[in-house]
């Protein structure tokens, strides 16, 4: 039923546009993140779905019904858009308990008591706090107050919520696991979520599809595979992953059907596309191999000197100079290397990928590397 | 001031002297320079202190010289005199904004030190301290007593114990003394003032306080925007006034009827009136602190849910910031009740206050009761911030921050 679908929906400040026709369509039960550096938009564009910041123009419509339209002059306050909002800063109120924060809201809609308590109980069950019921905000530990407020936030039964970066103040351990309590929430309470970050790592592990904004306007709206193996732009190719992607600006040599050569300096390789080649020799490209993608192989022609290495255990990033390129590799297990050290390289997989090489750096093709 | 900018100085092998000139001098320059110019401003508009002290051997400033005028027979040369206050209070305040408006951007000075570093006096320690806290008492508290002292001395000067007398508190009026004024313990008019003062100032402080919340609350929300600047500025209008001349600018509105505006002079509306205006900017400052720092979300999250405004006031916003709140309506409160240049052009003599029947006993020359009255006013602020304190934890100097 609430199903979310924005008409070029524009916010201006001034003179400058924080989110630029967007148009977006979130499927029921989806869990949607907005990503995007700070400053994108993002968390302007979720706070007019809420009705929390008016849209200068566009149309915002939730489960069919026509919630903003600039053009009809329609703006339904949000306590009437029967949404959930999840705060950054939790925005528990510290002068209430713990059950009352979670029971404010009900009491407000004129539940009777009995039925208060029970859901009160519920949802402290769900979200494992039952025994801080009496304290308050200031007297639990970060995790908790995030619990608090999200049990707050599902007391009144929406069936959209949106948070805005929830797991942002919490530290490093402690969001890994609240990540994985999100997505089991997404499940059991069967409602559409919508998601705000910047950190790339949550938005590929949590979401449904992602929604990629710069400057205000949508980047690409994918699933998480696809925006990370396709992505639509250099930006976005960049923004997503970690290590990042290795981004190397070269020329076309020569086009030979679906086999261009490419010029690295000196030397040059060849990139065989899997579909559609659309360029032309002489063009400046920029080529995307992903870090995982980048083998050490003692067969490899091409040769490049260790410049420093950053072993965790798992696996070990390590900084190449390839012909006076910069390039990073993933190598995986417990390994180290010599810095200043020769070694040989090989590029696999076919989903390296070859982007246009202007400002916009649409991707152009995909294929593999020899 | 962060005190690791001047370890950073001392890690760079910089002497004391060093730090002090090229470190912290250049750091709390546009402060000294602000206080400076503040201190100018409120001696310049000051009418208490030159009337009291200046009186007896005719000194005259332009706050006093401005109030005979208005009295006597040319008002007229009196309202330039009070453009004129304006017009230098006006400057002083753009010329304080010229100076902590630059682009070396001193955001530490509000106050708030991270980082304290402690600096060892060794032997200097204990006269140091003395020395502070003697000064300290001769410029508070000695002159209270003094105070206390010279209401029971019936001659002034004669300190022999014959000489004192409870008569200016309790007596019951001779002819020999002051006309037959009773003491004010026993003084009808004083209890009036007092009554006066309570009233008008718990009223001043009720509007001022209220208009202080609401507009706090419309600024810090709109924060950012053309309107809610305009009003900021606006609220804060009062406060580059001198209250003097705000006192005969209100003279010449409501001294006869204009159009719709009534004829108020001499009225306590008059006073009600512009003890608010005045002192709006305080309680205004104080709502948009405790605003800004309640921030949007808390209020939202119950937005959302659809708590009405009403609603979100009474038990999200006031609840969570009461102290600062209240701080709001203490301050207008405590600043009224001290108050005289703002009400002494507009008071008539059944709105007497207790400062302005202050002013007349000392300018009729009978210091005993203008004594007496002063403590009086000194107890009543005392012990009303002291209540207050007590039950609700608030106090003025928590509203401005």
């Amino acid at each position: 039923m609430p199903e979310i679908i924005l008409k070029n929906v524009t916010k201006m400040y001034g003179k400058s546009a924080a989110v630029n026709q967007l148009n977006l369509n979130i499927p029921d039960h989806s869990f949607i993140t907005l990503l995007g550096p700070s400053g994108c938009g993002k968390t302007t564009t979720l706070r007019m779905i809420a009705g929390l910041e008016t849209p200068t123009s566009g149309e915002i419509s939730i489960g069919g019904q026509v919630v903003f339209s600039s053009e009809q002059g329609i703006d339904v306050p949000p306590e009437k858009r029967n949404v959930g909002f999840l705060f950054q800063n939790y925005a528990l109120w510290p002068h209430m308990t713990v059950l009352e924060n979670i029971t404010f809201g009900l009491e407000n809609l004129k539940w009777p008591k009995d039925k208060i308590k029970e859901r009160a109980d519920v949802l402290m069950k769900m979200l494992k706090i039952t025994e801080y019921g009496t304290r308050y905000p200031a007297e639990l530990s970060g995790g908790q107050q995030q619990r608090v407020a999200i049990a707050r936030t599902l007391a009144t039964g929406p069936k959209t919520l949106f948070m805005d970066e929830p797991l942002s103040n919490l530290d490093a351990k402690l969001r890994m696991e609240m990540r994985t309590e999100l997505k089991r929430l997404h499940m059991e309470t069967d409602s559409t979520f919508v998601y705000v970050t910047h950190d790339q790592l949550e938005a590929m592990t949590l979401s449904t599809r992602i929604c990629l904004i710069k400057e205000g306007l949508l980047q690409q709206y994918a699933p998480p595979l696809t925006v990370y193996n396709e992505p639509a732009n250099t930006f976005v190719a960049d923004f997503i992953g970690s290590p990042n992607i290795n981004l190397l600006h070269v020329k076309v040599q020569s086009v030979n059907d679906k086999t261009a050569t490419l010029q690295l300096h000196d030397k040059t390789i060849q990139f065989t596309a899997t579909g559609e080649l659309p360029i032309a020799a002489g063009q400046e490209v920029v080529l995307g191999i992903r870090p995982e993608n980048v083998v050490l192989d003692q067969s490899g022609e091409l040769l490049a000197q260790i410049y420093s290495t950053l072993p965790s255990g798992m696996e070990t990033v390590v900084r190449l100079k390839l012909n006076g390129f910069n390039l990073t590799e993933v190598v995986f297990g417990s390994v180290d290397f010599k810095v200043n050290e020769e070694v040989h390289l090989k590029i696999k997989s076919d989903k390296n990928l070859l982007f246009a090489g202007d400002a916009e750096g649409k991707c152009l093709a995909q294929g593999s590397i020899y | 001031m962060d005190a690791n900018l001047e370890e950073a100085a001392q890690l760079l092998h910089a002497t004391r002297l060093q730090i002090i000139q090229k470190i912290t001098l250049p750091m709390v320059k546009p402060a000294i320079l602000s206080t400076f110019l503040l201190a100018f401003s409120s001696s310049m508009s000051a009418f208490a202190v030159p009337a009291f002290l200046g009186m007896p051997v005719r000194y005259q400033v332009l706050t006093t010289q401005m109030y005979r005028t208005l009295q006597g027979l040319n008002p007229g040369y009196g309202y330039l005199m009070a453009l004129m206050l304006i017009l230098i209070g006006v400057s002083i305040m753009l010329i304080n904004q010229k100076v902590l408006d630059n682009r070396k951007a001193y955001t530490t000075i509000t106050g708030k030190s991270s980082n304290v570093s402690l600096f060892n006096l060794r032997g200097l320690k204990n006269p140091l301290s003395y020395f502070l806290v003697v000064g300290l008492l001769c410029i508070t508290i000695v002159p209270l007593i003094t105070f206390a002292i010279e209401s029971f001395i019936v001659e002034p000067g004669n300190y022999a114990l014959s000489n004192f007398s409870t008569v200016f508190w309790t007596g019951e009026g001779a002819v020999d003394i002051a006309n037959g004024e009773p003491g004010i313990l026993r003084n009808r008019s004083v209890f009036n003032g007092l009554y006066n003062s309570v009233v008008l100032s718990l009223v001043c402080a009720f509007f001022a306080g209220s208009l202080g919340i609401l507009g706090g609350y419309a600024i810090a929300r709109k924060k950012g925007t053309w309107l809610s600047e305009t009003v900021n500025h606006l609220t804060f209008f009062p406060y580059l006034l001198p209250s003097m001349a705000m006192g005969a600018i209100y003279l010449s509105v409501f001294a006869v009827p204009h159009g719709p505006i009534p004829a108020l002079y001499g009225t306590f509306a008059v006073l009600v009136l512009i003890g608010t205006v005045k002192y709006l900017p305080f309680a205004t400052k104080s709502g948009i602190n405790a605003m800004l720092q309640l921030g949007g979300q808390i209020e939202e999250a119950a937005l959302i849910m659809g708590v009405g405004w009403w609603k979100r006031m009474t038990r999200i916003i006031i609840p969570i910031q009461k102290t600062s709140f209240l701080s709001g309506y203490l301050l207008p409160y405590i600043s009224c009740m001290r108050e005289l240049s703002l009400f002494i052009l507009l008071i008539s003599p059944s709105t007497a206050v207790l400062t302005t029947m202050l002013f007349q006993y000392n300018e009729k020359g009978w210091n005993q009761y203008a004594n007496a009255i002063n403590l009086l006013i000194v107890v009543v602020v005392l012990l009303s911030n002291y209540i207050i304190n007590k039950l609700t934890g608030a106090s003025i100097d928590k509203g401005i921050g």
